[in-house]
């Protein structure tokens, strides 16, 4: 993919024409500036590569968070037509439904200032993280699994985790239907058995944060959102069951792609019709793991609670945490949009990115019916997260899907080598944040050097009218794994 | 052992070349690079054995096959691998003895997860004097 072929469409918009074996073009949110740094990785030519599957829909989206992934860029959406189309575990990702919660709280800055330490301290020590951490809660058995798979977090309700007014509050009511645990391997199984309740490393984290700014008085109010109050963000997924469940499958689909005869220019690209039952296996398992990581950041959520009524010695009433939205932005999800004036029945896939449905959606809870849906942005640790809402405009030209965070600039060997001799622990405590990690890697790898400016990657949405700004958060406490 | 390994600068994963004289060295190389973004190899005491078998329709296919059954036993049986002997490949196959123990919280330092071997850029290749071997890891 070279620079030249590029047709800059305005001031965030840029389009790779369709051609060669291309089905439709490919379209990019971006800045001209962070298309600068799209361009010094393959993120772009992977765009051009999933333009090439049958059945996509439009264009092969990108938004401006997009970044080299392996198969699917990272910040890649792509609808494929279900009739004609094909589902891809690639294009899904092996953390099937990695996505982000947030919840707002009473807190005040003023009041946990001088406790943030022990708040993170806490959180720590209650939620297990790093690699295959394990032990939140009791070991589950096959059955239990199984039907994590099936309930998502209403399983995690059911079982003492919240209460069950959070499950408007998450995507699909935190279940998706149709999962199938059949079709799942016994390692899947075994991986996923002891990790429910953990939330893994690499760039998965727990935030404390500062509502800094509202962009939006009336829409924050109606989120519970305040100026000065204190946020939680969650960011994990489906944990090991989500990768092996992607692994499995990318094998079952690799050898579909030969049996249907279909054209892929990368081999991470292995997809199935949808309609095939290699399709309809995937789409089962993939919404279990979907599933299960639902129920992952319903037990993480109930986990940091617990925490903070310990340490703060508060009422759950005077603490009043509630649940502002559970989003997930690694997933595929079978949708009906209107695209051109024409409608589409789709399997819209979201790798690295958000839905982000606009006002009047049937698919929101009626407390948003009329504001849209929470679009969650969380930057890297030492910066701001976002929450912003979906517009209908999101509807007319991104499947109702938007940015997912920073992306990446660096790599992690070149992030190591940026933090070398730098003590990061207490450059961010000089910002005022403080930081737990379980990995020694972890922090150097996910310094803030390493992602794209967020505000400038959330202002390209906005600018672009897809979604729209209701609050900036900046982080005082963070938890890595 | 006439082997080296370089870093691939991947945006988002982690990328690994490594270039051998042989599919065996290879495939060794390829195993302890794996295992040393994991752990401190020199942590790990060789003190259990355990015969691997792994088998795929072709070259490259088997590479990541290989790679994912030694990351495999990390993942079901918190088992690290840090001496790789006695490889043999031939006929889309390849058998090997390898040595470790099992993760210890208190000595073994796990540096990062390694999610899965991915398939994109994946590939081995014989320029007619050594063998180059690509992978990148979803991290």
């Amino acid at each position: 993919m070279n620079a030249e072929s590029l047709i800059q469409k305005s001031g965030y918009l840029w389009e790779i024409p369709q051609a060669g074996p291309m089905r439709v073009p490919g379209l990019i949110y971006a800045t001209e500036n962070l298309m600068q740094q799209i361009h010094q990785d393959e993120s772009l030519k992977q765009v051009a590569n999933v333009a090439q599957l049958p059945g996509i829909v439009g264009y092969a989206l990108a938004m401006p968070d997009i970044h080299w992934g392996y198969g699917f860029p990272i910040g890649g959406v792509a609808a494929m037509d279900v009739t004609s189309g094909v589902i891809s575990p690639g294009g899904v990702g092996y953390d099937i439904n990695c996505g982000v919660r947030l919840l707002r709280t009473n807190l005040t800055v003023d009041s946990i200032r001088t406790k943030i330490k022990d708040l993170v301290t806490g959180i720590f020590h209650n939620v297990p993280s790093g690699v295959g951490s394990h032990g939140a809660i009791k070991k589950l058995d096959r059955k239990d699994v199984r039907q994590v798979l099936l309930k998502g977090a209403r399983w995690a309700i059911e079982n003492g985790f919240g209460s069950s007014d959070d499950l408007n509050f998450i995507e699909n009511s935190g279940i998706l239907k149709e999962a199938n645990p059949e079709v799942i391997s016994e390692r899947a199984y075994q991986r996923g058995a002891p990790q429910l309740g953990t939330l893994g490393s690499g760039n998965h984290f727990i935030e404390i944060s500062e509502v800094r700014d509202i962009f939006d008085e009336d829409i924050a109010a109606q989120l519970g959102i305040q100026k000065g109050n204190i946020a939680i963000f969650i960011h994990t997924g489906s944990r090991g069951l989500g990768y092996q469940i992607c692994d499995d499958f990318i094998k079952v689909t690799l050898q579909a792609t030969a049996k249907y005869g279909i054209a892929i220019p990368d081999r991470q690209l292995a997809c199935a019709p949808i309609q095939s039952s290699e399709g309809q296996d995937y789409l089962g398992a993939m919404r279990a793991a979907a599933n299960f990581a639902f129920a992952n950041r319903q037990v993480i959520s109930a986990l940091i609670e617990s925490s903070l009524l310990k340490i703060l010695n508060l009422s759950p009433n005077n603490l009043g945490m509630r649940l502002v939205w559970d989003i997930a932005h690694n997933i595929a999800k079978i949708e009906t949009h209107e695209f051109q004036g024409k409608e589409y029945n789709v399997c819209v896939h979201r790798k690295g990115a958000t839905r982000a449905f606009g006002p009047g959606s049937p698919d929101l809870p009626t407390q948003y019916q009329s504001i849209g849906q929470p679009v969650l942005v969380p930057g890297d640790m030492g910066t701001e997260s976002y929450l912003c809402v979906g517009t209908r405009k999101a509807m007319q030209e991104t499947f109702g899907s938007s940015c997912h965070g920073a992306g990446r600039v660096l790599s992690r060997t070149q992030a190591k080598k940026r933090s070398q001799g730098r003590n990061l622990y207490q450059e961010l405590a000089k910002a005022g944040i403080f930081v737990m990690a379980e990995g020694r890697s972890t922090i150097a790898e996910e310094m803030p050097d390493a992602y794209k400016n967020v505000t400038e990657v959330v202002n390209t949405m906005h600018l672009a009218g897809i979604i729209k700004k209701v609050a900036r958060f900046t982080p005082m406490g963070v938890v890595k794994g | 052992m006439k082997s080296y390994v370089r870093l691939l600068n991947h945006t988002s994963d982690l990328g690994l070349k490594v270039y051998a004289e042989s599919l065996p060295e290879l495939f060794t190389a390829a195993g302890r690079a794996l295992m040393k973004l994991m752990v401190d190899l020199d942590s790990v005491r060789p003190i259990e054995q355990r015969n691997i078998k792994v088998r795929a329709g072709e070259i490259d296919l088997l590479f990541r096959e290989w790679l994912s059954e030694l990351l495999a036993l990390f993942h079901n049986e918190e088992f690290l691998v840090s001496r790789i002997a006695k490889v043999r490949i031939n006929n889309s196959q390849i058998s090997a003895l390898i040595y470790g123990e099992k993760f210890d919280k208190n000595r073994h330092e796990i540096r990062r997860e390694l999610k899965s071997i991915t398939y994109h850029q994946l590939g081995v290749k014989f320029d007619g004097k050594r063998y180059t071997g690509t992978f990148i890891i979803d991290v």
